[in-house]
C-alpha cells in the first residue's frame, strides 16, 4: 500500500536515463581520426566491457529513480515486514453523537447504530496485552473527551455501549480541540477514526452569531482544517468513514415563538411554530400543539406543502388559567428524524399587567379627563376584550397618595404635579424594583419645581431629565411640531421600524406645546427615543420628546408633553397613541423569558429572589440532580445554576421552600431546551468535498466497515518511505562509484 | 634590442607568420639563441671571411689578432666543403591532415612541414646539400641533394604546396627512397606511420639502415593522437581508411593509450635494433626538439 500513491506516476520519470542515453547516441561530435587502426583495435577488445558497464550503470540510475519515487508515494508495509516498528496501536475514536445520526433508515437502523457497531468492531481489533489504548470522543455538541488513552478495552467497550444519540448538534471543532489535546499525551502515529453521517453543516459550521440564511464563513471551516494540521503535525492519520447514500429529507420545526408580548392569565397567548423543509422535494404535514407536557395536543394545525427548502409558519391560541411558569410544546408527526420534529417554549404566565393611572388633571365630564384616552387604549373594548393584559385602575392624585404599589406593575402619571416626598420615595423604590413608570406632562408641569425636587432629584431620581419650561404655541395659531429621529431600533419603538409605519409617529400627529428638559450631562441611564423638530421653521436646536431612564431595575419612561390633552397635542386622535401607550407598556412591565429557552449544550442560571436550600432538576419526569442555590453578596438574592443541558425538552426544576415559605419565584420554573436547528439540515459532503477542504489527503475517505479496519492497520503499518530513499541513494553513491571507477580506469589511472 | 627569436619555436605563433622560408629562418634563429654554441662549424680550412662575432659563436673562431688591433670580436669563417647529404622525408598523405576539428591548429602535415623546411635551412646555413622527398601513396617529389639557395627556395616552394593526399603504403615508399638513394646520407622521415602494413614499414627502414643511411625517424604525432582527451560521444571516421566507430571515447581510452603506447614501443625497439633515430614530436610543442635531435645525429655523422 502507498501514502500517496498518485506519486506512483512519476515511476515513469525512471525512462529518463534511457531517454538520455538514447539522446546522447544521437547527439555525436565527429571527429575524422588518423589513428583508426589503434582505435578500431581498442574498440574490439573493449566492446563486450564497455556495454555491461554501461548497462550496469544504466541499470542503477534507473533503481535510484524507481526508489526515490518509491520514497515519494509513502509505502507502507506489514509491521510484520518491519522489524523493530512499535506495533502498539494508538486509536482515537470520534463518536458523532449529535441528533442527525438517529436518522432512522428504511432498514430501521440509524447512523449511530451503524458508528457503534463499527466502533464495536474496531475495538474488538485491538490487544490488550500488546499494549494498544483507546481514547473516546464524542462530536455532538457540547464534544467531550470520553475517554483517553485506556488499554482497559472493557472500559472501552463500556463507554461506547454508553454513549447514545445526544441532542446536540455536530461540534467538530470542539471534538477537533479535544482530540488535538489528546494526542498530546499519546505516542506518535495514533489513528483518529471519525464515525458520523458527515453532515455538511458539520465540516462548515456557522461562526458565532451568524444570522440565519447567512452563509456561514469560512473562518470555523479554516480552524478545523488548522486543527487536523495539528493532528497531522502529532502524526496522527485521520480517517473519516463516510455514511452510506440515505435519504437526506428532513422537515423540522426551527422556531416556536410566542407573539404575545406578554401572556396574562385569562387571555389568549398566540404561539408562531415555524417548520422548515431542509429535504429537496416538497413535503407537509401536521403540527400538534402540547401544553405543560400534556398528552394530548390541545391544538393542531395543517402545514400545507412546504416547497424544498422553504419555511411555513402556523399560529397557536391558548390561554392560561394559572400564572406562573408554563411551557408549550409544538410536535410534527410523520418524519424519520425525530429529535427535530418537536421543539418547546417556556413561558412566564402572569396576572393581568396592573396599571395604577394617576390623572393630575380630572374631571366629571366624559372624555375631559386628562386619562381618558390612555385609559381607553389600555382597556379596549369590543372582540378584543378578552385578550387585553392591561388591568388599568384610574385614580386621582389625592387617593394615590395613599394607594399601595405592591401589586402595580406599571405607574402612570398624567400631569401629576402634586407628589409628597415620602410618595416620591416610594415611586423611586418602586422602579428600582422593576417597576415601570410612564410620565405624562400637562398644565400642572408648568410649574416643574416640584416633580423636579422630588422625581429628577438633580440627575438621581426616576426623571430622565429635568424638567423646564413650556415651549410652543397653543393649537390653531400654530405650525405643529413633529417626533423626529426616533430610535426604532429601540423595543418601545420597533413597532415603527417598518418604514411604511414610521410616518404614523413622525408626519401625523401634530404636537402644538411641550416642555423643553435638561439631561444630566453624561448619564449613561438616560437615553432620548425621539425629538421634535418643526417642519417650514427648523429649530436652532432639537429638543428631546420621549426620554428613558433606567433606575435599579426598573425604567421609566417621559413624553414631554400631554396624554390627552388637545392643548398640548393631538397624538391621541391617532392611531398613533394606542400603539404607544400598549407598547410602551409591554416594555416597562416585561420580564425576561429567553433565559428559559436555550440550545442543547447550554447551562441554566436565574437569580432567585427566595432563599430555598435545593433544587430539583429533573427532565422527562426523571430526577436529574439536586441543585443548591447559593446567596449572592448584598442580599441580591441567590444564584441557581445547572451544568450544559445535553437533552432537548423541558426541564423542570422545583423550589423545595419550608413549610409556610411563601415564594417570590414562580415555582416550578420549565426551562425549554431545543435542538439547534442548523443540525437539521442532513445534506452529506461528498468525498470531493473533504479533500478540497483539508489539503493534502489531511482525511483520508473510507467507504465502509473493512476499509476503516484497513486503514486503522494501514495506519499502524511501517511507513518505509525511508527505507526506499535510504536504499535510493545508496543506489545512487554506487552508481556514482562505479562511474568514477569507470572512468578513472578510462583516464588510464591504476 | 633584438627580436627574440625563440618564440617562432611555438608553433600556434608560427602559424601566424607568412611563407614557409621565412618560418624556416625564424624557427631556426629562435632556435639558435637558445645554444651555447654555434652549430655553424665548417671544418674546411679555407679561410673565407671575417664576421662580426654573435653571442653562440664558438670562441675558438676568434681572430684574437683582429681583437688585439680594433678591440673588437670578429670570428674567422671558411668555406666549408659539402660532407653532407640530408634527405628530409615528409609523408603528406591524408593521415597527417588530422587538427581534431580545431580552427588555428597546427596539423602534423604543417608541423612536419616546418621541420623539414627548417631543418633544409640548417642543412644550407651550414653548407650541406639537403634534399627532399615528399611522399602520398606513392613518392609524389623527389627534390636531389644539393646546396645551393636556388636548391633550397625550390624545396621550399615544394614543401609549400605539398597537397594532402592519398593513403600510404609506408613500406613500398621507403624501400623506394632507398633504392633512390646513391650515397651515403643522413635521411629524416617525418611521418605518423599510420600504416596497416606495420611490417613492410619496419621492413623498409630496416632496408635503409642497412645501406649505411643514418635515419632519423621523427614519429610526428598530434597531442590528441598521444593524449585522446575526448569526453562527449564521438564518431571517429577514418581519414585514411573507411572506418567508423561511434563511442563514448572515455571508455575507449585506455586500450586506445594501450595500443598506441604498445606501437610506439614496437617502433623505438625495431628502430633501436636498425641503429636508428626515433623521436616522437608531439604537433602541441615547440619545434626545438627536432632540431636538436637534427644537430645531434648532424654531430654524429660528422
Amino acid at each position: 500500500m502507498f501514502g500517496v500513491p498518485a506519486m506512483l506516476f512519476w515511476g515513469g520519470a525512471a525512462s529518463i536515463p534511457i531517454l538520455i542515453h538514447l539522446f546522447t547516441r544521437q547527439r555525436y561530435k565527429k571527429v575524422p581520426w588518423a589513428a583508426m587502426e589503434f582505435l578500431l583495435r581498442a574498440f574490439k577488445k573493449t566492446r563486450k566491457r564497455i556495454r555491461l558497464e554501461q548497462l550496469l550503470l544504466l541499470l542503477l540510475r534507473i533503481l535510484a529513480i524507481l526508489l526515490f519515487v518509491l520514497a515519494l508515494a509513502d509505502p507502507i508495509m506489514s509491521p510484520d515486514f518491519v522489524p523493530g516498528l512499535d506495533q502498539r496501536r494508538e486509536l482515537v475514536i470520534m463518536l458523532d453523537d449529535s441528533f442527525s445520526m438517529g436518522l432512522k433508515e428504511p432498514d430501521g437502523g440509524t447512523p449511530f447504530d451503524r458508528a457503534k457497531n463499527l466502533a464495536r468492531k474496531l475495538l474488538t481489533g485491538l490487544q490488550q496485552e500488546r499494549g494498544d489504548t483507546v481514547t473516546i470522543v464524542t462530536a455532538g455538541k457540547p464534544a467531550r473527551l470520553a475517554l483517553k488513552g485506556v488499554s482497559d478495552l472493557e472500559t472501552a467497550m463500556k463507554t461506547i455501549e454508553e454513549v447514545e444519540v445526544g441532542a446536540g448538534a455536530t461540534d467538530y471543532l470542539g471534538a477537533f480541540r479535544a482530540t488535538v489535546a489528546a494526542l498530546d499525551d499519546l505516542q506518535k502515529g495514533a489513528e483518529v477514526l471519525i464515525l458520523s453521517d458527515l453532515q455538511k453543516i458539520g465540516f462548515s459550521p456557522p461562526s458565532e452569531g451568524a444570522a440565519e440564511g447567512e452563509a456561514p464563513p469560512d473562518v470555523p471551516q479554516q480552524l478545523l482544517s488548522s486543527l487536523v494540521s495539528e493532528m497531522r503535525a502529532r502524526k496522527a492519520v485521520v480517517s473519516v468513514v463516510a455514511p452510506k447514500e440515505t435519504n437526506t429529507d428532513n422537515l423540522a420545526i426551527v422556531r416556536l415563538e410566542k407573539r404575545s408580548k406578554v401572556v396574562v392569565t385569562g387571555t389568549a397567548a398566540v404561539v408562531t411554530a415555524t417548520v422548515r423543509n431542509f429535504g429537496t422535494r416538497p413535503q407537509g404535514g401536521i403540527v400538534r400543539l402540547h401544553v405543560d407536557g400534556g398528552s394530548q395536543p390541545v391544538d393542531f394545525r395543517t402545514v400545507d406543502v412546504i416547497p424544498a427548502g422553504g419555511l411555513h409558519s402556523v399560529d397557536f391560541r391558548h390561554t392560561f388559567r394559572t400564572e406562573g411558569s408554563h411551557f408549550v410544546e409544538a410536535r410534527f408527526l410523520t418524519d424519520n428524524l425525530e429529535a427535530d420534529n418537536r421543539r418547546a417554549l417556556a413561558l412566564e404566565v402572569r396576572k393581568k399587567i396592573k396599571t395604577l393611572v394617576v390623572d393630575g388633571d380630572p374631571s366629571q365630564e366624559p372624555g375631559e379627563q386628562e386619562s381618558f384616552f390612555f385609559e381607553a387604549a389600555m382597556s379596549p373594548g369590543g372582540d378584543n376584550a378578552d385578550e387585553n393584559e392591561f388591568d388599568v385602575e384610574v385614580v386621582q392624585e389625592i387617593v394615590f397618595e395613599r394607594r399601595e404599589l405592591k401589586d402595580v406593575d406599571l405607574l402612570v402619571l398624567m400631569d401629576v404635579a402634586l407628589i409628597s416626598s415620602r410618595r416620591a420615595d416610594e415611586i423611586h423604590r418602586f422602579v428600582e424594583e422593576g417597576g415601570g413608570l410612564l410620565v405624562f406632562l400637562g398644565n400642572h408641569a408648568e410649574k416643574p419645581a416640584t416633580l423636579n425636587q422630588r422625581l429628577w432629584k438633580g440627575g438621581s431620581g426616576v426623571l430622565p431629565a429635568k424638567i423646564l419650561g413650556a415651549a410652543g404655541e397653543d393649537a390653531l395659531a400654530v405650525i405643529p411640531y413633529n417626533i423626529s429621529r426616533p430610535d426604532v431600533d429601540h423595543p418601545a419603538l420597533a413597532y415603527f421600524s417598518d418604514p411604511a409605519i414610521k410616518p404614523l409617529l413622525t408626519v401625523v400627529p401634530p404636537i402644538y406645546r411641550y416642555f423643553q428638559t435638561e439631561i444630566k450631562a453624561d448619564d449613561p441611564s438616560v437615553r432620548i427615543l425621539a425629538w421634535l423638530d418643526r417642519p417650514k421653521a427648523t429649530l436652532a436646536k432639537p429638543d428631546p420628546f420621549i426620554l428613558e431612564k433606567t433606575t435599579g431595575k426598573g425604567k421609566t419612561i417621559l413624553i414631554a408633553s400631554s396624554g390627552g390633552d388637545p392643548d398640548w397635542n393631538d397624538i391621541h386622535v391617532f392611531p398613533t397613541y394606542l400603539v404607544l401607550a400598549r407598547e410602551f407598556g409591554y416594555y416597562l412591565t416585561r420580564r425576561e423569558e429567553r433565559l428559559e429557552n436555550l440550545t442543547v449544550g447550554q447551562s441554566y442560571q436565574r437569580v432567585l429572589k427566595s432563599f430555598v436550600r435545593e433544587v430539583i432538576l429533573s427532565h422527562d419526569g426523571g430526577q436529574i440532580s439536586v441543585l443548591k442555590p447559593l446567596a449572592l453578596e448584598g442580599d441580591r438574592g441567590h444564584e441557581l445554576k445547572t451544568g450544559p443541558l445535553r437533552k432537548s425538552g423541558v426541564y423542570r426544576l422545583d423550589l423545595q421552600r419550608q413549610p409556610d415559605q411563601e415564594l417570590q419565584d414562580p415555582n416550578p420554573i420549565h426551562v425549554a431546551v431545543n435542538v439547534d436547528p442548523v443540525e437539521s439540515d442532513l445534506t452529506r459532503v461528498d468525498e470531493g468535498y473533504i479533500s478540497a477542504s483539508f489539503p493534502g489527503d489531511a482525511i483520508k475517505v473510507i467507504h465502509d466497515i473493512d476499509q476503516a479496519e484497513e486503514a486503522s492497520t494501514a495506519a499502524r503499518d511501517g511507513r518505509v518511505w525511508w527505507w526506499a530513499l535510504l536504499l535510493g541513494a545508496i543506489v545512487l553513491a554506487l552508481e556514482t562509484a562505479l562511474a568514477q571507477i569507470f572512468g578513472l580506469r578510462a583516464k588510464g589511472v591504476s | 634590442m633584438a627580436e627574440d627569436y625563440s618564440k617562432y619555436l611555438d608553433p600556434k605563433i608560427l602559424n601566424k607568420v607568412g611563407n614557409l622560408e621565412v618560418k624556416a629562418r625564424l624557427i631556426v634563429e629562435g632556435f639558435m639563441s637558445g645554444l651555447h654554441e654555434s652549430p655553424y662549424k665548417g671544418s674546411s680550412v679555407e679561410f673565407a671571411e671575417h664576421r662580426e662575432y654573435v653571442p653562440g659563436d664558438d670562441i675558438r673562431y676568434l681572430d684574437w689578432k683582429v681583437y688585439a688591433k680594433s678591440d673588437r670580436y670578429y670570428i674567422k669563417e671558411f668555406e666549408e666543403e659539402t660532407n653532407l647529404k640530408a634527405y628530409v622525408v615528409v609523408d603528406t598523405s591524408n593521415s597527417m591532415t588530422y587538427t581534431g576539428g580545431e580552427a588555428n591548429k597546427t596539423s602534423k602535415l604543417d608541423y612536419a612541414k616546418y621541420v623539414a623546411a627548417s631543418i633544409l635551412y640548417l642543412v644550407q646555413k651550414q653548407r650541406d646539400a639537403g634534399a627532399l622527398v615528399t611522399f602520398g601513396d606513392g613518392v609524389r617529389s623527389f627534390l636531389p641533394p644539393s646546396s645551393s639557395g636556388a636548391h633550397f627556395r625550390n624545396c621550399m616552394k615544394e614543401l609549400t604546396e605539398a597537397p594532402a593526399e592519398g593513403e600510404t603504403d609506408l613500406g613500398a615508399i621507403f624501400n623506394e627512397i632507398a633504392e633512390r638513394l646513391r650515397s651515403r646520407s643522413l635521411v629524416i622521415i617525418l611521418s605518423d606511420l599510420f600504416d596497416d602494413n606495420e611490417e613492410g614499414m619496419l621492413r623498409g627502414l630496416h632496408r635503409m639502415a642497412h645501406r649505411g643511411h643514418d635515419v632519423v625517424v621523427f614519429h610526428v604525432l598530434d597531442k590528441d593522437e598521444l593524449e585522446f582527451p575526448f569526453e562527449r560521444m564521438t564518431r571517429f571516421e577514418g581519414l585514411e581508411i573507411d572506418e567508423r566507430i561511434l563511442a563514448d571515447p572515455r571508455a575507449l581510452r585506455e586500450a586506445y593509450m594501450n595500443e598506441l603506447s604498445e606501437f610506439q614501443t614496437r617502433m623505438k625497439s625495431a628502430c633501436l635494433s636498425g641503429r636508428m633515430d626515433y623521436q616522437v614530436l608531439d604537433t602541441s610543442r615547440p619545434l626545438d626538439l627536432a632540431l636538436s635531435t637534427y644537430l645531434a645525429q648532424r654531430a654524429g655523422t660528422r
